[in-house]
């Protein structure tokens, strides 16, 4: 596996068993079982059931419930699990979107692709000690966060994005503020860009390669880090009129992803603003009713890390008889078992956090 | 040296030594702050310590269960037995040092070993998995500044054809050896911020390791171990101020109060640079030690003794 020189007279050394996790500040909810040979990793096993909620059986409930549940699939990314539910209803009763509404939706789903991105910039710059970065990037984070709550309320409680289209409109002033704020934001991006040692450290760092990470499920930026043009949002026509063009790393190592993060929130930031300027008139929702339609639908939607689907299947009742979520957390997981082996314990936060893992998500 | 006086010399500087171990923790949090552009007040800064050492002082010293009790404590006594003993030989003015010895400068790099001691003892002795590799990294450490630390130092003796930390500053009042010494002087601040477990080289206590060495140090030893580590700094950077910048020399101010002028400003820098920087991996720093450093104090020394030949017309 590592090329060593072998000494003359082996010492007899025992191997370290130590825990990584589960609260961490690279992640949280995840434990890891890493078996060190110095300060090298030789093994690492994941251990999950930290964050299961039993979320898709509690959708079962009814549909309020389910449509409540969809925006706490990924708690950091509530409006991309109310969108993919939102798209799975509005496919079973065939309802088409106002041009407002899908703008709207574009411009919340980029903001908050902005904001999670940030938090991810900011904690990454934390572990690799790139203290003005960090400092940078959650103060940028926070207005994000701040402009996202402004257009669609309190977090915590996201039903902005509901089948049909959104909850509530966006006033003509807000919009303008908002529009300043986006450039605000896109002006102070350049801070962001690594130094030289930051650079040094994320080279070749928890390396992922296409191929395997196609096998294994990947998506988002991990994926498109490696080279791969997979972005869910290719497919969409109010994207594409909006001018959008899936941003791609290469190398699939974390310096890759550091660089696609930046590129990614400027590129939401850009395109959060198109989708909010010259705005179509007309209402923002129609009634979509889920009750009376049968069948199996499926919804989609790019979120911050990657495709978040729900899958919903009805015989037209009261209530759904299946709700199904599904993100890329867990296959990103999957992969820290080879990612881990051989790379040196101070590598391990950061490589971990590299991977921007939501383990609420993938465990549902 | 009657016992009376050998106690007031004592206590008089634990006293200075509280003082700038204070001065230190301000230092640190306003070079801090400048490298993350945060802006802070000054008066916040210099209460910030002192809050942390009501804090600490407070605080229940916890022994974990499987931890030996009797090395713990053999750390932060160790540390600042260290800190003490170095303390004497730093020449604050002229005739205003505790002990001007003849070896003065050797004395200092032997007594900066039992320091790295004291921090794998803490390690160590915690019987914990985090503390044993946060001690096995300050093993590591140990060497790879001690060697680059000495050849980069040992130009001022070469020059003063002293080691006698007195006349070393005696020597500079020409010019000083941090001018026509640059290389030294650059590679002795970066071995000095490794010895001192400044950041980006605090690696042995790193956040990785959930504190490493001092991830099971607690309450009063925590205090007595990380203030410690600040006092070395501040002797470390005093000593770089005697070595190149001219110790006490300086036009109308008292001498004393040239040597912790050009210590803090020494301070500062470290803490200000240190701080822009990522924490080094193990391999990086000792990569950093044994190819950059060591290498760079052979140049150091070679160019120092062609310009003491060509200066003597040897």
């Amino acid at each position: 596996m590592h090329a060593r020189q072998a000494p003359t007279r082996e010492m007899a050394t025992e191997d370290l068993v130590t825990w990584f996790g589960p609260e961490h500040p690279a992640v949280s909810g995840l434990r890891l079982q890493l078996t060190l040979d110095g300060e090298q990793v030789s093994a690492a096993e994941i251990e999950l059931g930290y964050r299961h909620r039993g979320l898709e059986k509690l959708a079962e409930r009814g549909w309020e419930q389910a449509a409540a549940i969809a925006s706490q699939v990924d708690p950091r990314a509530p409006h991309a699990g109310a969108a993919a539910y939102a798209r799975a209803v509005e496919a079973l009763a065939k309802a088409e979107l106002s041009g407002r509404a899908a703008r709207l939706r574009v411009a919340i789903l980029e903001l908050e692709r902005a904001a999670s991105h940030l938090a991810w910039l900011a904690n990454l710059a934390r572990l690799l000690e790139a203290r003005p970065a960090a400092r940078l990037a959650g103060h940028l984070y926070r207005r994000a966060s701040t402009a996202l709550a402004l257009l669609a309320g309190a977090p915590g409680a996201q039903r902005w994005i509901v089948p049909g289209g959104v909850a509530a409109d966006a006033p003509a002033d807000l919009l303008r503020a908002l529009s300043g704020v986006l450039d605000a934001l896109r002006g102070a991006l350049d801070g962001l860009r690594m130094d030289r040692l930051a650079e040094r450290r994320l080279n070749g760092l928890a390396l992922v390669d296409g191929g395997r990470a196609l096998e294994m499920g990947a998506a988002g930026p991990v994926l498109r880090a490696t080279g791969v043009p997979h972005d869910l949002r290719t497919s969409s026509e109010v994207y594409r009129a909006l001018g959008f063009e899936p941003v791609l790393g290469s190398g699939g190592d974390a310096r890759a992803r550091y660089s696609l993060h930046v590129a990614e929130v400027g590129q939401a930031l850009t395109l959060a603003q198109r989708a909010l300027t010259d705005l179509p008139r007309g209402a923002v929702a129609e009634k979509v009713p889920a009750i009376g339609v049968a069948g199996l639908a499926r919804g989609h939607a790019e979120g911050p890390r990657g495709e978040l689907s729900a899958t919903v299947l009805t015989d037209g009742g009261e209530r759904p008889l299946r709700v199904a979520f599904r993100g890329p957390s867990l296959a990103h997981a999957g992969l820290l078992s080879e990612l881990l082996v051989g790379s040196m314990l101070a590598d391990v936060p950061l490589a971990v956090a590299s991977l921007d893992l939501s383990m609420e998500e993938a465990e549902r | 040296m009657d016992p009376g006086a050998a106690l007031v010399g004592l206590f008089g500087t634990l006293a200075v030594l509280v003082v700038a171990t204070w001065l230190a923790a301000v230092l640190d949090g306003l070079g801090r702050a400048l490298a993350v552009h945060q802006p802070v007040g000054l008066a916040a800064l210099a209460a910030a310590p002192l809050a942390r050492l009501g804090r600490l002082v407070r605080r229940a010293d916890v022994i974990p269960a499987n931890a030996d009790g009797g090395l713990l404590w053999s750390a932060p006594v160790m540390a600042v037995a260290v800190v003490l003993l170095l303390a004497g030989v730093v020449p604050l003015g002229p005739g205003l040092v505790i002990a001007d010895l003849n070896i003065g400068l050797f004395y200092v790099i032997v007594l900066l070993a039992p320091f790295v001691v004291a921090l794998m003892n803490a390690g160590w002795g915690a019987n914990a998995k985090y503390g044993v590799l946060g001690a096995f990294r300050a093993a590591g450490h140990l060497l790879a500044y001690e060697v680059p630390f000495g050849f980069a130092a040992i130009g001022a003796p070469m020059a003063a054809e002293s080691l006698s930390l007195v006349k070393i500053v005696e020597g500079q009042d020409r010019l000083w050896y941090g001018v026509w010494q640059p290389v030294g002087f650059a590679i002795y601040l970066v071995s000095a911020a490794i010895i001192t477990y400044r950041p980006p080289f605090d690696l042995p206590a790193a956040d990785d390791l959930g504190g490493g060495v001092l991830a099971d140090v607690s309450g009063p030893r925590y205090l007595l171990l990380r203030g410690s580590m600040l006092a070395l700094w501040v002797l470390v950077s005093a000593l770089g101020a005697v070595l190149f910048l001219g110790g006490w020399l300086g036009p109308l101010l008292p001498g004393p109060v040239w040597l912790v002028l050009k210590t803090a400003a020494l301070m500062l820098a470290m803490s200000w640079v240190g701080y822009r920087l990522p924490r080094l991996r193990v391999d990086q720093m000792l990569g950093l030690s044994w190819k950059v450093l060591l290498p760079g104090t052979f140049l150091h020394i070679a160019i120092t003794g062609v310009v003491i030949l060509l200066q003597t017309g040897g």
